[in-house]
């Protein structure tokens, strides 16, 4: 019964009911700390809303503007340098938490933006650019050099390999 | 039209996420950072590597938390690793990246990126010393 019921729930919702559950087991047990998370969540959630309308703004602006022969063409094979080079910038310049970006990467994805370049995209904002001064502040001017340097080269290594091997598994599947 | 549907469909996983992130950041003690770490470099960049890909948080975050581990003596190696997994892989995130972008394609990057992470950490080092 309960297996059913679970089955049925979206896997939106299954989350959230979960999370619920874990917030009632913490208010059972540290009714304090429950507060203390509670608080936590609401200023995190004040301090993203301009980065959710803008996300959401984009994605309006996307699907009016953004023809999918469009996408297709600059990011719908994982070849072109083109396309590398549009996946690095705009996850370099993407701001605020990565799942606030998940929504938009699943529209373009829909309308044919090839699995490589979502994965360069979401690699390579490790890098951080308003950020790049506390680094050297940290661990100084040559480290933050040679790490940049490896996460642009590993954003595009990530890419080539997940679409490899979710090709491969692709393949597998159908033999 | 297609817009407001994407905006309903991800909202609760949003929302569960950022609920999730709150309580793994204020429940988790920040000394526990520093007490995981050996003195062996593969093993601690597994470590740093692990406890980057399950905390959450603002990058800022994770700058402090590595300057302080660095203050405290811990190995480069680790810090990159733990640096890299912070933003790049996200265990916290994953049930949302499974929702939005496919379980095949959340796990295989996950695997992938946590990989990856530890190879620059000590590329990144070896780098380093050889300058």
């Amino acid at each position: 019964m309960i297996k059913k019921l679970i089955y049925n729930i979206e896997g939106k919702w299954l989350l959230f009911i979960f999370v619920i559950m874990l917030y009632g087991g913490l208010a059972f047990v540290d009714f304090f700390l429950f507060q203390e998370t509670l608080l936590f969540f609401w200023d995190t959630f004040l301090q993203i809303i301009p980065i959710i309308i803008f996300v959401f703004f984009l994605m309006f602006l996307f699907n009016l503007f953004v023809s999918t022969d469009v996408l297709v063409k600059h990011l719908g094979s994982g070849e072109k340098i083109r396309g590398w080079i549009i996946a690095i910038v705009s996850g370099i310049v993407s701001s605020g938490p990565i799942y606030m970006w998940f929504p938009l990467l699943s529209d373009m994805r829909e309308k044919g933006v090839h699995d490589t370049f979502l994965t360069t995209f979401l690699y390579s904002r490790a890098i951080k650019i308003p950020l790049l001064p506390m680094m050297v502040y940290y661990f100084g001017l040559a480290f933050t050099i040679i790490f940049t340097g490896y996460i642009l080269i590993f954003s595009i290594i990530n890419g080539i390999v997940v679409s490899f091997i979710l090709k491969m598994k692709r393949e597998v599947k159908e033999v | 039209m297609q817009t407001f549907g994407a905006i309903k469909m991800s909202f609760p996983t949003l929302i569960g996420i950022l609920l999730l992130t709150s309580f793994i950041i204020t429940v988790i003690p920040k000394d526990l950072y520093v007490r995981v770490f050996t003195n062996n470099h593969f093993i601690d960049a597994f470590f740093g590597a692990v406890i980057g890909s399950v905390s959450a948080g603002s990058p800022i975050t994770s700058y402090v938390i590595a300057g302080e581990l660095s203050a405290r003596g811990v190995g480069m190696v680790v810090i990159v690793a733990f640096l890299v997994t912070w933003v790049t892989v996200g265990i916290v995130q994953l049930p949302a990246e499974i929702v939005m972008l496919g379980k095949r394609f959340a796990i295989v990057r996950t695997i992938v990126g946590f990989v990856s992470a530890i190879i620059i950490a000590f590329l990144t080092v070896i780098t380093l010393t050889l300058i």
